[in-house]
């Protein structure tokens, strides 16, 4: 077989693995996000070790993640936020959730990286838990995702900072913030002056300039990321978030968008995340996987009571649990700790089982914690 | 049947009850006793007839002996008496209900009589032209038609069907006068129910489903007194109002800006005003129907505190409203609805752009009014701001914008733009 078929050969059975993810999830009732990495895992190093390393498949696999993060940025509805009036707790949230996980790394001697991975949450595996139990435009799922976009981007940036040497390139990584805001003015004027343009974006042309559109503002942040030195998911998600708080609504592009993420990018991911790690390394030093996963949960546990007057404690806990949920960002952050020498690869190893592990049991937890899921689900 | 002259002054007969058994009493008190709060008519002929037969527990109080005896052949409680005699009227409870059917001097006159004893009095006006004189004498209700009438005694949203006859053979349905608190909503023909349109031609023997109800008369009529904060209003924006007020038939009530005061100015004479205690009080005196001012920058909180009181229009010196748009972008979106029909009702064509799909429910045919009904297919704030700028003269739109997303921003150029001028609810 040659190299191409030998990809292509890939590529199919990953496609067929998304393909059939979903229908066994609802079966069996745990998150399709946690069976593709679970699938990825069977197919990966673990056992079979049938998904081989490609360009290709790496790069359908970062655009999977580029995809989600900006997917997940679609998903905000900043001005719903605002008007409910719960920022106050989001930020609450994220601050109690910090000095604590500082407060525990102090406490146990370890860096402060650990800190920023056990504040962090996978966006990514919210959302898309949320989306499979219908959560994600009530109330509470938008909450959620509120509060994990805050986690998550403040972890992101914190990250960057604890790794960057200079204050220039700290001042490239805020740059981002700036093209952001200049994007942001410039949308509003054009949909005042082109709205005729602006219209055909979400209109059924068989040309799709929306979705093209899109995918250009999309890869055009990511582009200025990697630019400024910045992750590339923080340009894919402000992309997102830009397309959202700009248009304010227009389901039928975002359909579209969404079919093309969730329907072949993001599985592809979750299904290659799954196939490269290697649960067996990680039981090596399972006391620190054990007490990493308690403390990860109590560090978000904690601080989700603040919504108990919102939600109730059964559901605040319950969201606490699914923002424990780490998968793409830690593993990234491990990766680039084990380089810059702050971790050894033992550390790293028990970090990334950590990562699996809390990603299977996180959202498949909440999944049994939130009362009403099930009348939800779709 | 005549019953019998009871009293010399005032001398009055009864028809239609059956009466016989109690002439040995003061039967007349009996009677009154059993005609308390029911609604009493003055009129005579079909007319009364046809308020009547709508209205259980009435009394006819008709001055034509002839008209009378006809009356009561057909069923009605008659009263065969002179209505504009003191003694008479006063016999009745004064918490009924007096509705003058008559010719219009007939009523006036009885009028006169009625408010000096405290009675509710209704009436339909044979002369448009003699409602100022109506209102005047302080008759609480002027209807143009039975139907409105009905409504105003019922004092609800009412349902009636009205037969078509010979003399309405022949009329479009926009020439039919259902009166201001009404209209057609649907037209029973040879067994069928058909879908009424301004141009359906009406037919003898058809059968018209009549609404009544203030609701309607909102999207009818809206406006009776209308206030303009003249301000640093230019003389185009003066004349819009004027335009308005004349076109809807309202008053135009002018406060000039003195200072920081506003001053009512009227027959000659000027009083200072605070102009959120003047809104408030006109606000409980239940007196005004529209604020016309101008805003020269985005300022939310005198708008809001306008706008939660009357609709406002902000003028741009139109002197028509040749193409009117209303965007459909509350979730309550009854008042934007009422005034695109009230307005097409005066201007002709409307378009009406809802935001959301789920909002066309609040919308009824209107049969009276021409309207293009759309809904955003695509991106709502995109698709309003796009029909904005298609060019109309007058937009209308609530400020609670809570429904299509559309930006604050946005919705402040299009109030503000001075391309048309708009018409904001709350």
């Amino acid at each position: 077989m040659t190299e191409v078929a030998g990809e292509f050969a890939t590529i199919a059975l990953i496609s067929a693995i998304a393909f059939i993810s979903p229908i066994i999830a609802e079966r069996v009732k745990i998150p399709a996000v946690v069976l593709e990495i679970v699938l990825g895992m069977v197919f990966g190093v673990s056992f079979l070790n049938i998904i081989q390393e490609s360009e290709w498949l790496s790069f359908l696999s970062l655009f999977g993640l580029i995809f989600l993060m900006f997917l997940a940025g679609l998903e905000i509805e900043v001005e719903n936020v605002l008007r409910s009036g719960r920022l106050k707790q989001v930020i609450a949230f994220f601050s109690i959730s910090l000095s604590l996980a500082v407060a525990f790394a102090v406490l146990m001697g370890f860096d402060l990286f650990y800190a920023i991975i056990l504040t962090n949450v996978a966006v990514g595996v919210v959302v898309s838990v949320l989306r499979e139990v219908g959560l994600e435009k009530e109330d509470f799922g938008q909450i959620n995702i509120v509060t994990a976009f805050v986690s998550d981007f403040s972890t992101m940036f914190l990250l960057s900072i604890y790794f960057l040497t200079g204050i220039l390139q700290i001042a490239f990584a805020l740059m981002i913030i700036l093209v952001f805001y200049v994007a942001f003015r410039f949308g509003k004027l054009a949909i005042w002056y082109f709205p005729d343009f602006i219209s055909r974006w979400f209109s059924d042309e068989p040309s799709e300039i929306g979705v093209r559109g899109s995918l250009a503002i999309m890869i055009l942040f990511v582009g200025l990321s990697s630019l400024l030195g910045v992750e590339a998911i923080l340009g894919a998600f402000l992309a997102g978030v830009l397309l959202s708080i700009t248009f304010r609504g227009g389901r039928k592009l975002y359909d579209k968008l969404y079919g093309m993420g969730f329907g072949f990018f993001i599985p592809i991911f979750f299904i290659k995340t799954g196939s490269e790690l290697n649960i067996f390394q990680g039981i090596e030093r399972l006391d620190l996987v054990i007490m990493l996963l308690l403390v990860s949960m109590l560090v978000k546990i904690i601080p989700s009571l603040v919504f108990s007057p919102v939600f109730g404690v059964r559901k605040a806990i319950s969201m606490g649990v699914l923002q424990s949920t780490k998968l793409s960002l830690t593993v990234a952050g491990v990766a680039i700790a084990l380089a810059a020498g702050i971790i050894t690869e033992v550390e790293a190893t028990a970090l990334v089982t950590f990562t699996i592990v809390s990603c299977l049991l996180s959202p498949t937890l909440f999944r049994h914690l939130y009362p009403s899921f099930l009348p939800n689900t779709r | 049947m005549q019953v019998g002259d009871i009293t010399e002054t005032p001398k009055f007969t009864v028809y239609g009850l059956n009466c016989s058994s109690f002439l040995k009493y003061e039967w007349y008190k009996y009677f009154l006793r059993q005609i308390q709060l029911v609604n009493i008519i003055i009129g005579s002929g079909d007319k009364a007839g046809r308020i009547a037969s709508k209205l259980p527990e009435s009394l006819i109080v008709d001055r034509n002996p002839e008209s009378a005896i006809d009356l009561e052949l057909r069923g009605f409680n008659v009263l065969n008496a002179d209505a504009s005699n003191v003694e008479v009227l006063s016999k009745f409870d004064s918490e009924s209900k007096l509705i003058l059917a008559d010719e219009d001097e007939f009523n006036l006159k009885v009028a006169k009589i009625a408010k000096t004893l405290g009675f509710d009095v209704l009436a339909i006006v044979s002369d448009e032209e003699k409602c100022r004189i109506y209102e005047i004498e302080g008759i609480s209700k002027v209807c143009s038609s039975i139907e409105s009438l009905i409504s105003s005694v019922f004092g609800k949203t009412r349902y009636l069907e009205v037969p078509v006859s010979d003399e309405m053979e022949g009329l479009s349905l926009s020439e039919y006068d259902a009166g201001e608190d009404c209209m057609v909503v649907s037209v029973f023909r040879e067994g069928k129910i058909l879908h009424p349109f301004p141009e359906m031609e009406l037919k003898s023997g058809d059968l018209l489903g009549v609404v009544c109800g203030e609701h309607v008369r909102i999207t009818k009529n809206p406006f009776d007194n209308i206030l303009l904060l003249k301000g640093e209003m230019g003389e185009d924006e003066v004349k819009e109002a004027e335009m308005l007020a004349e076109r809807f038939s309202a008053n135009l009530i002018l406060f000039e800006k003195v200072g920081n005061a506003f001053a009512c100015v009227l027959d000659g004479h000027s009083e200072s005003f605070n102009l959120d205690e003047a809104v408030e009080m006109l606000k409980r005196s239940d007196e005004l129907d529209l604020i016309v001012t101008t805003l020269k920058e985005k300022n939310e909180k005198i708008l809001k505190n306008l706008v939660s009181k009357f609709p406002t229009l902000i003028p741009t010196g139109k002197d028509n409203y040749r193409r009117i748009l209303a965007l459909v972008n509350t979730s309550k979106p009854d008042g934007v609805i009422n005034m695109a029909k009230a307005f097409s009702r005066y201007f002709g064509g409307v378009k009406v752009l809802f935001l959301e799909e789920e909002q066309l429910k609040h919308f009824s045919k209107f049969t009276e009014t021409e309207m293009e009904v759309e809904v955003s297919k695509g991106n709502p704030m995109v698709d309003a701001v796009k029909e904005f700028k298609s060019g109309y003269d007058l937009v209308i739109l609530s400020l609670s914008n809570n429904i299509g997303n559309i930006d604050r921003d946005i919705l402040w150029k299009i109030i503000l733009d001075k391309s048309s001028s708009v018409l904001v609810v709350d």
